[in-house]
């Protein structure tokens, strides 16, 4: 049965709406259309350059789409001013510099930074915030280690527990289990799913690992310059996997459960035929 | 004549000990957000446009009365708008930032040989500018430097955590809602601004280290921000004393006597925290 996406619904967390988006000449979206609701943990997947990342810089309101309207909580997203602390963001490990003078409790608190305001420092209260989101991350024994000592997935949790001290509604986690092993990236999942329940929060999470994150994400959507919606991630089948990575996103395509707007294929001979 | 004795009898140089140890802390300290913020080739190449700007001075303020305030304003404006083109140039413009700011630097010297050599005057030995003397260093630099340093530091302190932030991640910081782009410009015209004053005292070629090598050096002793940042001063304030030191005694530049004890004193660091690893 075919899926559309839901319609335009005021408690929607994220509306993304026929947003187009290209660094300058360079088309990475068309007329993308996203609709999250609240309490989801969406998987966000798609090949290198698909335009994940700019999807999610586009909620987060560092890029302005060229046309359409990306809203937060009913709000456009590059003008939220102070409700930006209602998005928590963990951005790919590839763009920290890891040699930082921090120590563990330092990155975490600068979640805090923007809501104590300028001139101010970060109130009791935050503070004391931030040590509870490292006991529940299980980072409060490290939390006077400079973060470039840590291991991978000891970071990936400084940076959740920063993401989560403003008290988000939303987090975007970008490619967050890249360069950490199979046993830590289950372990990370596991405590993404504990976070979003204690917190009540809407996930978007970006993972070029399939086979995992079909099995945390309640929905599936794959960008490849468009967006496909997947609403059962977990219904996908093995068949629907090789199709998807022999054919990148059109593959997807075939399975019933499925959202198709303006698809377009990478390796049109192997195909399927478009609806 | 010892050096104290000669601090002790000559203006001039407790002029330049005092300027010099100003000059050293305001460097010292913003070379902790260049190091981080991988911005040495930003001061680069503000400092070089620095001397096309102290040449448009020269040659403005040769009709003027108080023509040194006036060459000392025109350096300053110049060095501030070459510093927010680059800003921009670094930020969003079409070359990349470090083909923009090879571009400003080579200009920037060339309109400073180009106008000095029109001046028709005699021109103070070009090396003053090129590698600092402490017998060019006025009561008014003096006072200029340590105007400066107050504005500085006040700067630091109140936006400590927005500069804290903006240095460890500039994309995460802006999704939290710290106005990154402010923040950039504003770092970039206080740059300018001690680079004018430094030039006297380091030189135009030699500025950079200052704002380098103190920063490159806190940061090899793995300590958090703040202590690196005080780690920076000690070894930006000592090098200086002793460089203007070796400087009176051996009768060289003092920029480029600071400059050679400055990496003296990071290789020192280096060697010892190697050696702790």
């Amino acid at each position: 049965m075919a899926q559309s996406a839901p319609a335009a619904q005021p408690e929607l967390i994220v509306d993304v709406d026929d947003v187009t988006f290209a660094w300058r000449e360079t088309p990475v979206l068309e007329r993308c259309v996203l609709k999250v609701p609240p309490g989801v943990l969406l998987g966000l997947i798609g090949p290198n350059g698909g335009g994940k990342t700019t999807l999610l810089k586009l909620m987060l309101g560092l890029l302005k789409p060229q046309s359409g309207s990306v809203r937060i909580l009913g709000r456009e997203a590059a003008s939220l001013g102070s409700a930006r602390s209602l998005i928590g963001y963990v951005p790919q490990r590839a763009e920290i510099d890891w040699s930082f003078p921090a120590t563990a409790r330092d990155v975490v608190l600068m979640g805090a930074f923007a809501r104590a305001g300028a001139l101010h420092r970060v109130p009791a209260q935050l503070r004391k915030r931030a040590d509870e989101l490292m006991e529940l991350t299980g980072i409060s024994d490290l939390a006077d280690r400079m973060i470039g000592k840590l291991s991978g997935g000891q970071q990936q949790r400084v940076f959740v527990a920063r993401a989560l001290l403003p008290q988000p509604r939303l987090l975007l986690l970008d490619e967050p289990t890249i360069g950490i092993d199979t046993g830590g990236q289950e372990a990370f999942f596991n405590l993404i799913r504990d976070m979003q329940a204690q917190f009540n929060l809407t996930i978007i999470m970006s993972s070029h690992d399939l086979q995992h994150i079909r099995h945390v994400a309640d929905s599936l959507a794959c960008i490849s310059r468009t967006v496909h919606w997947h609403d059962r991630a977990e219904l996908l089948t093995e068949q629907d996997l090789k199709n998807l990575y022999a054919c990148e996103l059109d593959a997807f395509l075939t399975h019933e459960h499925q959202y198709h707007e303006h698809g377009r294929c990478y390796e049109p001979d192997n195909c399927p035929e478009e609806r | 004549m010892g050096f104290l004795e000669a601090v002790g009898q000559f203006k001039f140089l407790q002029q330049a000990l005092i300027a010099g140890v100003v000059v050293a802390t305001l460097c010292s300290v913003l070379s902790v957000y260049v190091v981080l913020k991988r911005m040495a080739f930003i001061g680069q190449g503000i400092s070089h446009a620095a001397f096309g700007g102290i040449a448009l001075g020269l040659v403005i303020s040769d009709r003027l009365s108080s023509p040194e305030a006036w060459r000392n304003i025109v350096t300053a404006v110049f060095c501030v708008g070459v510093g927010m083109l680059i800003a921009g140039a670094s930020r969003r413009g079409k070359l990349s930032a470090d083909s923009a700011i090879g571009i400003f630097l080579a200009v920037s010297m060339a309109l400073g040989v180009i106008l000095i050599s029109l001046r028709h005057q005699y021109t103070a030995d070009l090396m003053t500018y090129l590698f600092g003397s402490i017998l060019a260093i006025t009561v008014g630099d003096v006072w200029a430097a340590a105007i400066l340093a107050i504005l500085v530091l006040v700067f630091v302190a109140l936006l400590y955590k927005e500069l804290l932030y903006y240095s460890f991640d500039e994309e995460m910081a802006a999704a939290s809602g710290i106005p990154v782009g402010a923040l950039h410009y504003l770092l970039v015209g206080v740059l300018a601004l001690t680079i004018v004053v430094s030039v006297k005292i380091v030189g135009v070629v030699l500025v950079s280290a200052f704002l380098v090598i103190p920063g490159a050096a806190g940061k090899l002793l793995g300590l958090r921000f703040g202590p690196m940042m005080a780690a920076a001063v000690g070894v930006g304030v000592v090098s200086t004393v002793a460089g203007l030191y070796a400087s009176h005694v051996m009768q060289v530049p003092s920029g480029a006597a600071i400059v050679a004890v400055q990496f003296i004193v990071f290789l020192a660091i280096m060697i010892a925290m190697r050696g702790r690893r």
